[in-house]
């Protein structure tokens, strides 16, 4: 599938997203939230599980921690402030990731920065495999491609996925790290789900030569570094 | 399928999101094709790594007390 060739970033989420989870809901209409000390209880769990993911989003799309945790107070209360709206039996995480999206787009389109022109560079379909295979002189025996992958650090891919702009970094972030698939990604982005492939892939066209990169830089590969 | 057919429904088959009919052509491919299969592995491991390099942050526990005194005031 052709990626999109130029994509001015204005903002993601756009308006009012369509509810998640249309399936297996089936309990008829949602009751006003009595907000009573067992609602509460119930909060306050799926805030102590959900907490770390949500707070990693946060992390990778605002890059500081604390501005990821105002993201996530800010996602947190008007989850809390809209949980009578949650459907039962559909996923949480889905759920406040797709508050997380919205909160986080509005307040990044209101910084009114100047619009993000997205790389037109073209960059090999599987970037990273290819130059571990050109990249023969660090693996004598066996598989190049293997050892690149070990030779790579978490750090590295952390401070990879966090160079790439922003609604690339948004589709990785959401595909690879938190598994959602392309129908809740498209919903929780306010795009369609051929804009989230073409982002996606090639937000992973550019983690991979960003990995390269910064690997080679820290001479832990034996690029040829051009 | 041959190796270009089956490189371009690479990620959409580890994103398990092709259809079946698809999905056992691939399979079938990579079966056949040491050169695919070893991309596909190479793509895997590197998904898998790039989901555990970004699973390991915790948030921070004031955050998690400030989170349940908001919650009880609002
Ligand atoms: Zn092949």
């Amino acid at each position: 599938m052709a990626p999109e060739p130029t994509e001015v970033i204005s903002g993601g989420a756009a308006g009012p997203a369509p509810a998640l989870g249309s399936g297996d809901s089936g309990s008829g209409p949602v009751p006003a939230p009595p907000a009573g000390p067992e609602v509460r209880v119930r909060f306050e769990q799926l805030i102590a599980e959900e907490l770390n993911g949500l707070y990693r989003s946060a992390l990778r799309l605002t890059r500081n921690p604390t501005a990821a945790e105002d993201l996530v107070q800010e996602v947190m209360l008007k989850a809390w402030r809209s949980f009578h709206t949650f459907q039962e039996g559909t996923s949480i995480r889905a759920w406040l990731h797709r508050i997380l999206m919205n909160a986080f787009f509005d307040s990044y389109r209101k910084q009114a920065r100047e619009p993000e022109v997205l790389d037109q560079q073209d960059v090999g379909e599987f970037y990273l495999y290819d130059k571990a295979q050109e990249g023969e002189s660090l693996g004598e025996a066996g598989n190049p491609e293997v050892e690149v992958l070990d030779r790579i650090m978490d750090a590295d891919v952390r401070h990879s996925l966090d160079a790439l702009p922003v609604q690339y970094r948004a589709a990785v972030l959401l595909s690879d790290v938190q598994g959602f698939t392309y129908k809740e990604i498209a919903e929780m982005l306010g795009v369609p789900v051929g804009t989230v492939m073409s982002r996606l892939f090639r937000g992973r066209h550019l983690l991979q030569r960003q990995l390269w990169e910064s690997a080679t830089k820290r001479h832990l590969l034996k690029g040829d570094g051009r | 399928m041959n190796c270009e057919e089956s490189m371009e429904m690479l990620w959409q088959f580890l994103d398990k999101e092709l259809d079946g009919g698809a999905t056992g052509e691939l399979q079938r491919h990579l079966e056949e094709c040491r050169h695919c299969f070893s991309k596909a592995e190479f793509e895997q491991r590197l998904r898998a790594m790039v989901r555990r390099s970004c699973s390991c942050e915790q948030a921070p526990p004031e955050l998690r007390e400030r989170l349940s005194k908001l919650i009880r005031l609002f």
